[in-house]
């Protein structure tokens, strides 16, 4: 034992500098630990101090009106409040709540913030008769008019994906932090950010599965960790996370901590997006305000908190189901509720709604227009972050049935085909409503929910023959052509610099002859219009472009007459649109208004109108796009339109049939339709095989109204034959249409139809017109 | 200038020579003024009545002159009320609400137009009065509104030529 009594004379001998290092060591020990916890310090109270949250802007969808006359029935109306989230009660009184009786229902409306001014909640009275509505009353009152409060669409979030809408602690069940507490933390009300015996427990209770129990960490803790912390799971991040914890509950109350932990805690994801905090979460799962839910309901918000992914009520309903029952009865041990209403509770069904069909569901491609209209006005950040409110245009419901129409078309294209493709093909739906230029649906892919390239704005493709109206529109404009003018749909050469030729052909690859103007664009005829382009002139087809709203200027080349041009789905709405509100230029819209976080109005965009067609010129053509739909490329159509729903419409196909379009409107909507494929192969379809179907499918299941275009002052209208294009009437004559001519016009009639064409007063008066004129 | 009267007038007679064709009763939502109430066949210079021979291949104009729902007629007194203490945008988004009911209702397109000439943005108060003409074929008293709402746009921009010839036809549809 030499050595042992060595080194304790050694220690002995040193005994003192190792004292004084010792406390040195732990001198800076302390130090660095105190330098460490006021570093937290700093961490946690800026960033709480400050905006605990980035908002990101909420977007809503157009706002439901109620009226006399607006076209629901009682179902109709009832579907309606269920799609905003109200209940059926036996006796309304709550806001978001409703009685039907019948053909009447009686509801409770929600406060709401509108751009123009705030509607208090208020107990109205609907009456519906088969179709429509027939009576709105509060008490006993008649309401001319009222707005539901909008459906949240979404928002637009930052890149990281976290989307939330908080909440203030009033729009707080109280049965939801009381659920909470008895779930999650028991001791929350009177311990220190951490709970020590909660964590000695947990480890024993994790060996027991299957048993709901508390889990170790405190709400603080689990705030702290969602707010702070990445997900890493080492010894180091527990410390920090417990010191975090301490550290807030030292300079923040209960009451912040909470409503903060409400407002932060991960609840789902949907795509890309995160769906952060129980105001979204509501929305999302529910489809309504966290204020409105039902006890069964925030038992199933808190049964996702313990695992977004394992708890996923729409995937595992089941699971969800049982531990929401789990819930339901820890709540009434702990006397939170009493055990007839969990009862009553756990009887319930889940209630969620479902993705992709009603509140919850995600525009994606609408957003993306949202989210570039606004872009040119405020910086992302603002965007993201400062809580603005934006009032879109979106009709959740015509929305609805553009995706359908679309997905159910496609697929019923590709199983019809023979030569499968590894690659989807895919489709474009845009809808607006003309005369305001609202965008009342878009649908960016086959796939609307998901996220990526944005077809609708970005797709520039060529559009074939949708070119042909404006090349009509141009000719109408001269004064030179009516729709009864005969163009000789023969070969054709053009010439073209440097001595080369173009000779382009009908897709039939026939000669149809001479053919009326009407026809040709009815049966889309490429010689007959090309011949009508190069004999209005270039140069004017070109301008007529521009002046109806196209961005960029077509090249100046014969090959745009058939439409070798490349648009974007948005951009041939805003050039239809110009057809559809009867010669106006209207900028397309899909924002209405933005309000800012505090309810003050940023920005609205209002609704102007710029004429860019004579009203003659513009009706001209849109009789022959009735007729395109009549008899034409857009016959098919009927099938799908009720009867006595006029609509006017062209479809267009590109070389090699690699895009298939149609565009086409009815008096209250406009819709374009594109499908191809994204590498650009061809498809083998036309605008009348493939887009025309999905149109008239949308066309036919939405509420629209007939096209009804008042005739201008100097038209009048006529009968001619669709074949040759002779003036005939009633009785004499075949195939007979009705076109719009310059009033005075003289038609070569049908041998043998001469007389009295017009009636004789209008003959008598023409004559008279002519005598003045004179 | 005068020509440009010249060609109102007779654009203005060749509307009334439309006029003379079969009278449809109109329906129950539409209201006939009384000023425009069957036209008098003496002073067209059409003389014979119409002989119904067949079955009349297109019948002819109805006058046919618009009316606002009570909807719109709400929103449109909530807009005057907004306009009158200036607050143009808002206003504006009142009559939005009822085109969105009524998009083919031209008076709502003048009322729309009243809001922008308040507000100073003249081009859009003319544009509005143009697009409720354009939708007012068979409405002579909304199309006289609609020249007056231009006259006053063209005036508000100093262009009184363009003015008074707006002015002129209005006058004459009343």
């Amino acid at each position: 034992m030499p050595k042992l009594t060595k080194f304790r004379s050694t220690l002995k001998k040193f005994r003192r500098q190792i004292l004084v290092g010792s406390a040195l060591v732990a001198g800076v020990a302390l130090i660095a630990l105190l330098a460490w916890i006021l570093y937290l310090d700093r961490i946690v109270t800026a960033q709480f101090e400050g905006r605990r949250w980035t908002l990101p802007a909420q977007v809503y969808a157009q706002p439901t009106e109620l009226y006399v006359g607006q076209t629901f029935g009682a179902d109709a109306f009832e579907q309606e409040l269920r799609r905003l989230g109200y209940h059926r009660v036996d006796a309304p009184k709550e806001p978001g709540s409703y009685r039907r009786r019948g053909s009447r229902i009686d509801f409770v409306s929600r406060r709401f913030q509108f751009p123009d001014a705030i509607q208090e909640s208020q107990a109205l009275s609907v009456t519906a008769g088969a179709n429509a509505i027939e009576s709105i009353a509060s008490g006993a009152e008649d309401v001319p008019i009222f707005r539901m409060d909008p459906l949240l669409i979404g928002s637009i979030f930052p890149i990281h994906g976290e989307d939330r809408a908080v909440v203030t602690p009033e729009e707080v069940p109280p049965l939801l932090p009381a659920a909470l507490k008895v779930v999650e933390d028991r001791k929350f009300d009177t311990h220190h950010g951490v709970n020590f015996s909660a964590i000695v427990r947990a480890a024993w209770v994790n060996v027991r599965a299957g048993q709901i129990e508390q889990g170790g960490s405190t709400l603080t803790q689990q705030l702290v960790k969602s707010y702070f912390l990445d997900n890493r799971r080492t010894l180091g991040r527990k410390i920090e996370e417990a010191m975090m914890a301490m550290l807030l509950e030292v300079h923040f109350e209960k009451a912040d901590l909470l409503n903060a932990y409400i407002n932060e805690i991960y609840l789902g994801q949907d795509g890309r997006r995160a769906i952060h905090g129980f105001g979204l979460a509501s929305q999302f799962y529910f489809g309504k305000p966290l204020a409105e839910l039902q006890l069964q309901e925030v038992a199933v918000l808190v049964a996702i908190v313990r695992g977004p992914s394992y708890y996923d009520p729409r995937r595992h309903p089941d699971r969800v189901k049982a531990r929401r029952d789990l819930i339901l009865k820890l709540m009434t041990e702990h006397k939170v509720i009493d055990a007839k209403a969990a009862e009553r509770a756990m009887k319930q069904p889940l209630g969620v709604v479902r993705a992709g069909t009603q509140a919850g569901s995600y525009y994606p491609a609408f957003l993306d227009l949202v989210r570039r209209t606004l872009r040119r006005d405020y910086r992302e950040e603002d965007l993201t972050e400062a809580g603005l409110r934006i009032f879109s245009t979106l009709d959740p419901l015509v929305q609805a049935r553009a995706e359908k129409s679309l997905t159910q078309e496609l697929d019923r294209l590709e199983k019809a085909k023979k030569k499968k493709k590894p690659e989807p093909l895919e489709g474009v739906v845009v809808v607006t409503a003309p005369q305001n230029g609202e965008v009342v649906a878009m649908v960016g892919g086959r796939q609307a929910t998901f996220e990526g390239f944005n077809r609708a704005l970005d797709a520039k493709r060529s559009i074939g023959s949708l070119v042909k109206p404006v090349i009509y529109l141009a000719a109408m404009e001269t004064g030179n052509f009516t729709a009864a003018s005969i163009v000789e749909d023969g070969p054709v050469e053009v010439k073209l610099s440097k001595g080369k030729t173009w000779q382009p052909q009908n897709y039939s690859e026939e000669f149809y002859g001479p053919v009326p103007l009407v026809r040709a664009l009815a049966q889309s005829m490429n010689l007959a219009t090309v011949r009508l382009g190069m004999d209005v002139g270039l140069p004017k087809v070109i301008q007529e472009f521009k002046v109806l709203g196209l961005q960029e200027e077509p090249p100046q080349l014969p090959s745009v007459l058939l439409g070798s041009l490349d648009v974007s789905p948005l951009e041939v709405a805003q050039l239809y649109n110009a057809f559809a509100s009867g010669g106006f230029n209207t900028p397309l819209r899909a924002v209405r208004s933005v309000l800012d976080a505090e309810g003050k109005p940023l920005k609205s965009f209002a609704l102007e109108v710029t004429p860019v067609a004579t009203p003659q010129a513009m009706y001209q053509v849109n009789q022959m796009l009735v007729q395109v739909m009549e008899r034409g490329t857009g016959a098919a159509a009927r099938v799908n339109l009720p009867s006595g729903l006029v609509v006017a419409g062209k479809s267009g196909t590109s070389s090699d049939y690699r895009d298939s379009w149609f565009a086409g409107f009815s008096g209250s909507h406009l819709a374009v339709v594109w499908i191809g494929y994204d590498d650009n192969t061809p498809t083998g379809l036309t605008g009348s095989s493939g887009s025309l179907a999905v149109w008239s499918r949308l066309m036919g299941s939405i509420s629209t109204t007939p096209l009804s275009m008042p005739m201008p002052e100097g038209l009048q209208e006529t009968y001619i034959e669709y074949l040759t294009g002779y003036g005939a009437k009633p009785g004499c004559g075949e195939e007979l249409v009705v076109i719009a001519v310059p009033q005075g016009t003289q038609l070569p009639m049908k041998p043998g139809c001469e007389a009295n064409v017009f009636g004789e007063i209008g003959e008598r008066a023409k004559e008279w017109w002519q005598g003045i004129i004179r | 200038m005068n020509r440009i009267v010249i060609a109102g007038v007779l654009a203005l007679m060749l509307g009334a020579c439309a006029v003379p064709k079969p009278y449809q009763p109109t329906t129950p939502s539409t209201t006939v003024p009384p000023t425009q109430a069957p036209p008098t066949v003496e002073t067209q210079p059409a003389p014979t009545p119409p002989t119904i021979e067949e079955p009349q291949p297109l019948p002819g104009p109805v006058v046919r002159e618009p009316v606002l729902s009570p909807a719109s007629r709400a929103l449109v007194g909530q807009a005057q009320t907004q306009l009158a203490s200036k607050n143009f945008a808002v206003a504006a988004s009142s009559i939005e609400r009822a085109l969105r009911i009524e998009p083919d209702n031209s008076l709502l397109w003048i009322e729309l137009g009243k809001v922008r000439q308040a507000e100073g943005n003249y081009v859009q108060a003319e544009n509005m009065g143009r697009k409720a003409l354009s939708m007012a074929a068979n409405a002579p008293r909304a199309q006289s509104s609609a020249w007056s709402l231009i006259a006053e746009s063209y005036r508000a921009r100093g262009k009184n030529t363009e003015a008074r010839d707006a002015q002129m036809r209005a006058e004459q549809l009343r």
